[in-house]
């Protein structure tokens, strides 16, 4: 059963680069899930309640609003809402920090389709 | 010819030629140039004549000691012959006679007393003083420069740079008569033997500093230090400022008066010093390569995550048993115009590092030679490596960036001086600064084993590293560095076998690209 259980299989997307943003809601609806689009994460949290995304992938340098700052928020309003973290600056140090503050996967730009299409899986099916 | 590196003043061309050799350290050191070279009429006696015996000094005490007996006598002899009147007035004469020897007897005991007096003082303030001084007899060196003078050799470095072992012989020529108790308080020497011999026993091959005394000497200098490495019979080492005031006669060469100040522990702090500003400057370099290579790597992994999300949605689109074609064709687009974007970041980072950052003047690469040589002295020396500077004279300044041109030396030099580690025979790194069309060029040779013609195509490539640990970055940067400034690095075998690294930079401003 979905994870929300309000819009199934829906991942909102969370990164500043509107490159970034556009080729990763390219890749994730090519990968069978309904994307949602957001530039920073004020207007994710913004949106929450009229829409109910069942993951959330998220770049983690982002100004404003981090991708961490995000997680902390939706720990805290949507406990169950699985985050999946992605950077383009990639050291230990943040892969530690994304996973101590209760990050579903971390991922390193760039990265194979496969490896999200994994993500996206474990974080629908997994209950 | 090569050019005499000593000549201070300003050039014609305006450039600044900083008189040489006194300082020795990459510190302010405590060796410094005497101001002022004097004019070639205030050159001291002793070199504008050839040595003569001094018959006038041998003769006049003889002479005299001869009349006082003989007058007497004669005129003994010539009363006598002449009868009684005459015998009566020679006697006269002879008792004068015999009291003017008398006398000067006195007056000779009187003035060995005086002498006697005169020699026990200056040897009570030579051994009591409070400072190290040697006695050294110069006299081979004054006769060695006179005769160069003489002969017309003006370029005394120049001259001994080419006869290296002559220099040698010569430095075993100059001999430490004496030392004071000082001297054997200060450095703990169990006797004097310990320093009187040779001068060559103290000074290691590497020595670089007996040369310009030789120059000085040369130049008329009234007075001259330098900073020397000593090492005793006794294995002993120090670090120590000689100070003369230099002969003005050439009877002086005998007895040269030389103070020494132990500045070992002066020249510790400076290593130390230097040290930890080299550790300071590598971490700071390795802290800035950190936070700019990771700054790249956001930049360019940017671009390189939208090309790989697009091609791979395209693909799993064109894979469908309906494929989006208008989705596949927007999504390629991107893929190229972010590859675009990504090619954009590798070239601002480029130009980050080219020659925009240049800071362009005249450079003299004979100076910055001489500097780099301070800068890499403590590597040479750990290596046993001896530097010899030519350079042809009236050199046009280049367009260039003096710390990197200085740093690329400096590489250069401790490369050269890493080389020889291993060798068992001479170990000397010959800078030769020469004129070509257009450019100057710096060789920096050693007496090494080379580079075997194999690896020589891959010796500037980076990350290619013949050192245990090195990173393989040194001469990658160094002709990256020389490229920026229109100029070329290569290399080829020196003439002794070893490898000659030359480093040609233009003397016009090439406009940065």
């Amino acid at each position: 059963m979905p994870v929300s259980g309000l819009t199934p299989r829906s991942v909102a997307i969370v990164d500043d680069d509107p490159a970034i943003r556009l080729a990763l809601t390219r890749l994730v609806g090519s990968l069978g899930y309904a994307p949602m689009p957001f530039e920073t994460g004020g207007h994710l949290l913004a949106a929450l309640g009229a829409v109910e995304p069942g993951c959330v992938v998220t770049d983690l340098q982002m100004p404003g609003l981090s991708g961490l700052d995000l997680l902390r928020q939706l720990r805290l309003r949507r406990p169950r809402l699985r985050v999946i973290l992605v950077t383009a600056y990639p050291s230990d140090a943040n892969r530690r920090r994304a996973l101590a503050c209760g990050a579903f996967a971390y991922l390193a730009k760039p990265f194979e389709a496969e490896e999200l299409e994994r993500c996206l899986a474990r974080a629908f099916d997994t209950p | 010819m090569s050019q005499g590196l000593g000549q201070g003043g300003l050039g014609q061309d305006g450039f600044r030629r900083e008189s040489l050799g006194q300082v020795f350290s990459r510190w302010p050191s405590l060796a410094s140039a005497n101001d002022g070279s004097p004019a070639a009429d205030a050159l001291p006696a002793w070199m504008l004549s050839a040595p003569r015996r001094r018959w006038p000094d041998l003769v006049e005490d003889g002479t005299k000691a001869v009349l006082a007996v003989l007058v007497p006598v004669l005129l003994v002899g010539w009363g006598l012959a002449a009868g009684p009147p005459a015998s009566v007035a020679m006697a006269g004469l002879l008792v004068a006679g015999v009291l003017v020897a008398l006398l000067g007897t006195l007056h000779v005991a009187r003035l060995r007393r005086a002498l006697r007096a005169s020699e026990a003082q200056f040897s009570a303030i030579f051994e009591r003083a409070g400072i190290s001084m040697w006695r050294e007899d110069w006299s081979a060196v004054g006769e060695t420069i006179a005769a160069l003078r003489l002969a017309g050799v003006t370029d005394i470095e120049g001259y001994f740079a080419a006869r290296p072992s002559e220099l040698r012989e010569l430095c075993g020529r100059v001999l430490i008569k004496d030392v004071n108790a000082f001297t054997l308080e200060e450095t703990g020497a169990p006797d004097k033997a310990a320093f009187v011999g040779p001068l060559d026993r103290l000074l290691p091959e590497t020595d670089q500093t007996f040369v310009q005394w030789l120059v000085a000497l040369g130049r008329g200098d009234r007075f001259f230090r330098s900073e020397a490495h000593i090492v005793r019979a006794d294995g002993q080492q120090s670090d120590v400022l000689f100070t003369a005031m230099l002969p003005r006669e050439r009877a002086e060469f005998c007895d040269l008066l030389i103070t020494s100040l132990d500045i070992t522990a002066y020249k510790q702090a400076q290593a130390r010093l230097a040290a930890a500003e080299g550790d300071l400057a590598r971490a700071a370099r390795s802290i800035t390569v950190g936070a700019v290579s990771a700054s790249i790597a956001h930049e360019v992994n940017t671009p390189l995550a939208a090309i790989a999300a697009n091609a791979q949605a395209s693909l799993r689109w064109l894979k469908r048993p309906d494929p989006d074609l208008a989705e596949v064709t927007a999504a390629l687009e991107d893929v190229v115009s972010e590859a675009r974007r990504a090619r954009d970041v590798v070239a601002r980072t480029r130009s980050l590092f080219g020659t925009a950052s240049l800071a362009l003047a005249p450079v003299d690469l004979v100076e910055a030679a001489r500097e780099a040589t301070l800068l890499a002295e403590r590597d040479l020396r750990a290596n046993g490596a001896t530097v010899l500077i030519t350079a042809d004279p009236d050199l046009p300044p280049v367009t260039g960036d003096l710390v990197q041109i200085e740093q690329v030396l400096v590489n250069l030099l401790v490369n050269a001086a890493q080389a020889m580690a291993g060798s068992s025979g001479r170990r000397d790194v010959a800078i030769t600064v020469r004129g070509d069309p257009g450019a100057v060029r710096v060789t920096v040779s050693d007496t090494g084993p080379g580079v075997p013609p194999e690896q020589r195509a891959r010796i500037f490539e980076p990350f290619h590293s013949t050192k245990p640990g090195g990173m393989g970055m040194g001469l990658a940067i160094c002709r990256s560095c020389i490229d920026a400034h229109g100029g070329d690095l290569w290399l080829d075998d020196a003439p002794g076998g070893g490898a000659a690294f030359h480093v040609r930079v233009p003397t016009a401003c090439r406009s940065p690209a």
